[in-house]
């Protein structure tokens, strides 16, 4: 496996890379649930729980920024035009400077990443001053770009300059704040902001590669404006086994030579000779290399280099040959597929590395190529929602499988579940509470103490009752009858004086008793409902599921066609733009080529003018 | 002499694109890759259809995920217990596991990452599962690194109970600063 020297994904990387759901305080834990697997590089999974979730109604508190954060998602997913819907209906609806300033910037990044650059600055020019702050140097690093990408350099090195965003990024901001003064005619300023930048070692690879990149462009450009000495010190600058050594010692070579030091060129283009001839570095030292000789009067030196060199390149189109049969085989897309996790989608995904392989070790150029690798992002999104798809479709068979059990389960338990309904009578109960409550008013309203009397006070007020009724037809004159008469009312008297005396206590006990039993008959009330509820859609809701997923059924295998269909018209795609790449290698080398025969003809020509010897004569490096 | 095969490099000439390499020379971000016309529109229509097929794929996806939890996990029996952490100074989380009804039904080992993932405001889904309605007892033991980097193992307990609709109910760890202390709280959500 060789790595893809990559070069300069430099700021916009940094900015589309840095899709993050603002700091925030989770108040629905099903939110936080999304911001999990946002966090776990897991987008499928958040846009999925999102979507869900705000179906299911369980996402409310966090509307909005659950929109930015889904819009983000899927812009970053190249979804853009579901995601401008979504930026669009957020600006419409929200009343939050914050909310609608988040969105104009998503908006700009969304028109940025599609070269919408005048729609870009529009988007940018309507954003306010409720950024939060990681956001707003996001935002200014965004317009120095877009000034970029509209040639206006002198603007773009001014917000460069003023830029105030996190570390990491500042090297970055710097790096483009030299090519923008260059490229404005700043020359002193480009060289100075590139060298300090240069100079420094760097804590990450990443930007120590940004340093050995930044000597790169500063000696390239030193050579063009003719100041070679200064362009051999940056360029030895450069780590010897960094990404961009060979492009440095080809550099260093034509510094030495700028200033007439051809030996001293010959040992970093005989260093650069050894290295992979895939490299265009590489390429050309196959003719630095006798260019150097015959500047030194080397001619048969210079001769026997050219034929080396004409040998090697002649392999190398041949293998170039080999490489583009076995590509339009169909072999490169899935040896490239293989080298990827596909568990998830990850939205930054790019290839840094090339399976070792006939058919993709030609492929450094191409794949480092805005299309090509957005093609990749493609075939390998289209790879991984045919997963999805596939696994769905072994469930569903299994999702009819339970919708049948449950339903069988249900049917078995309806009977008993009729029978209890029948049965039960809340309402009833609830009848009767009520008429005990309005019994309990009257009877205080009217002081009724009979009516609170219990069981066993009315039966000894009947028997009383009896008692005065059989003394009645009884002579009152009989000493026993006059006895048993006042005894009667002395128990009629004891017991009423009781009922009275303990009505008001009766009373408040009567009226707990039925408020506390109100509850009760509520939640019986409410389950019942609910049992009857469920009884009652029960038959619909097997029926609802059965139905969804006899339509899920065709859904799932008409876009697992659809799917299919796409990947191979992806993959033909990236096919051609690989072949196209490689026959422009080809065609560079032929070019090559020529020019060493011709090169080699002349040196012939020259001997056989007698103005040189063929072989053997001359100074030797 | 310049050579004819350096003299290509001219100052004008795009060099870099966003993720291109070239040999050296000026870079710029901003620039794309000079295609032809034919190409690029050919690129653009396969991308147009890949990003309407995968916006069915996700309208899909979400019917499904929806469907599959209606019938593992219906409304009146569901219920899912959340884990969530604030600052985490006082407790590096490691594992926690989770009993319910004296059953274990979750024993979750975190990752760096996902820790990670809890500090930024993320709440895991530890378990989610089906119960009767009634009351029911559900016991979380966290163990991980505590104050003063000792182990640390603590125990959070609830009853709740559990009606016809879902219930959801977070395990949240957070710092108590004036004690220097976690604190592991459960919290109910209906």
């Amino acid at each position: 496996m060789r790595p893809v020297a990559r070069i300069a994904v430099l700021l916009l990387a940094a900015v589309s890379g840095t899709l993050r759901a603002d700091t925030t305080v989770v108040q629905e834990p099903h939110y936080g649930e999304v911001l999990f697997h946002f966090y776990l590089g897991q987008p499928f999974e958040a846009i999925t729980r999102i979507e869900a979730g705000r179906m299911a109604g369980h996402i409310e508190i966090h509307d909005e920024e659950s929109e930015l954060l889904l819009g983000g998602m899927l812009l970053d997913w190249g979804q853009h035009r579901e995601a401008a819907r979504i930026f669009a209906t957020l600006l419409e609806r929200t009343r939050s400077p914050e909310v609608r300033d988040r969105a104009w910037l998503e908006l700009a990044r969304l028109s940025w990443q599609r070269g919408a650059l005048a729609q870009a600055q529009t988007a940018l020019a309507r954003i306010g001053d409720a950024l939060p702050r990681g956001r707003e140097a996001e935002r200014q690093m965004l317009e120095a770009q877009l000034l970029m990408a509209l040639g206006q350099y002198g603007q773009a090195s001014e917000r460069l300059a003023r830029w105030d965003g996190p570390a990491d990024w500042r090297a970055y901001a710097h790096y483009n704040q030299g090519v923008a003064l260059i490229r404005q005619g700043r020359f002193d300023e480009g060289v100075q902001t590139l060298d300090r930048l240069g100079g420094r070692t760097g804590r990450t690879p990443e930007l120590r590669a940004l340093a050995d990149r930044a000597n790169v462009a500063l000696g390239f450009s030193l050579l063009e404006y003719g100041r070679p000495a200064e362009a051999r010190a940056a360029l030895e600058r450069v780590r010897l086994h960094g990404p961009h050594a060979s492009e440095a010692l080809l550099g260093f070579g034509w510094a030495e030579s700028a200033m007439g030091r051809h030996r001293e060129s010959l040992t970093p283009w005989l260093t650069l000779r050894e290295r992979d001839l895939l490299d265009p570095a590489v390429q050309e030292s196959l003719l630095a290399v006798p260019h150097a000789f015959a500047s030194l009067s080397a001619y048969g030196q210079a001769a026997e280099a050219y034929i080396d060199a004409i040998d090697t390149l002649e392999t190398e189109l041949g293998r170039i040959e080999t490489a583009i049969t076995a590509i339009r085989d169909g072999a490169m897309v899935p040896a490239l597929l293989a080298m990827d996790d596909r568990d998830q989608l990850g939205w930054h995904w790019q290839l840094d590395a090339l399976p070792d392989r006939l058919e993709t070790r030609y492929l450094a150029e191409v794949i480092a190529t805005h299309e090509f690798q957005e093609g990749l992002k493609n075939a390998r999104d289209l790879a991984f929602v045919r997963g999805v798809l596939q696994d769905w479709a072994g469930s569903l068979g299994a999702f009819a499988d339970m919708v049948t059990t449950q339903q069988l389960a249900w049917q078995s338990r309806a009977p008993r579940a009729e029978a209890l309904m029948a049965r039960s009578d809340v309402a009833g109960l609830q009848d009767r509470s009520e008429k005990l409550s309005a019994a309990l008013i009257r009877a205080a309203a009217e002081r009724d103490t009979l009516a609170l009397a219990r069981r066993d006070e009315l039966q000894q007020l009947a028997e009383l009752d009896e008692v005065a009724l059989r003394l009645r037809p009884l002579d009152p004159a009989d000493p026993e009858v006059a006895e048993l008469a006042v005894r009667e009312r002395v128990l009629r008297g004891v017991l009423l004086w009781q009922l009275n005396a303990e009505f008001p206590a009766r009373h408040w006990q009567h009226t707990r008793e039925l408020r506390d039993l109100q509850p009760v008959l509520a939640e019986m009330a409410a389950r019942e409902a609910r049992i009857e509820a469920l009884r009652e859609g029960a038959e619909a809701r097997f029926e609802d599921q059965a139905r969804r997923i006899a339509a899920l059924g065709p859904r799932v295998a008409g876009l697992l066609m659809q799917v299919d269909a796409a990947s191979v018209r992806q993959r033909t795609h990236l096919e051609n733009l690989a072949v196209d790449s490689l026959e422009r290698q080809a065609s560079r080398l032929r070019s090559h080529q020529v020019q060493a025969r011709f090169a080699l003809a002349r040196i012939y020509d020259r001997a056989a003018a007698g103005e040189v010897a063929a072989t053997g004569s001359g100074a030797s490096p | 002499m310049i050579p004819v095969f350096f003299s290509r490099r001219s100052r004008d000439e795009p060099t870099v694109t966003r993720g291109c390499r070239t040999a050296g020379g000026l870079a710029i971000v901003a620039c794309w890759v000079m295609t032809s016309l034919a190409v690029a529109e050919e690129f653009a229509a396969i991308d147009r259809d890949v990003e309407s097929l995968k916006q069915e794929v996700l309208a899909l996806n979400r019917d499904l995920f929806l469907l599959e939890e209606e019938l593992l996990f219906p409304a009146n029996t569901q219920v899912a217990v959340f884990v969530s952490m604030d600052v985490g100074e006082f407790f590096a989380l490691d594992a926690v596991s989770l009993r319910l009804n004296g059953r274990e039904v979750a024993n979750y080992l975190y990752t760096e990452r996902e820790v990670e993932a809890l500090l930024r405001g993320g709440v895991h889904r530890l378990y989610m599962g089906n119960v009767r309605s009634g009351d029911h007892e559900l016991v979380a033991v966290f163990t991980g690194i505590g104050p003063h980097g000792r182990e640390y193992r603590r125990g959070a307990e609830l009853t709740f109970s559990k009606g016809i609709g879902p219930k959801y109910v977070e395990l949240r760890i957070s710092d108590v600063e004036r004690r220097l202390q976690p604190e592991f709280v459960v919290r109910k959500w209906e």
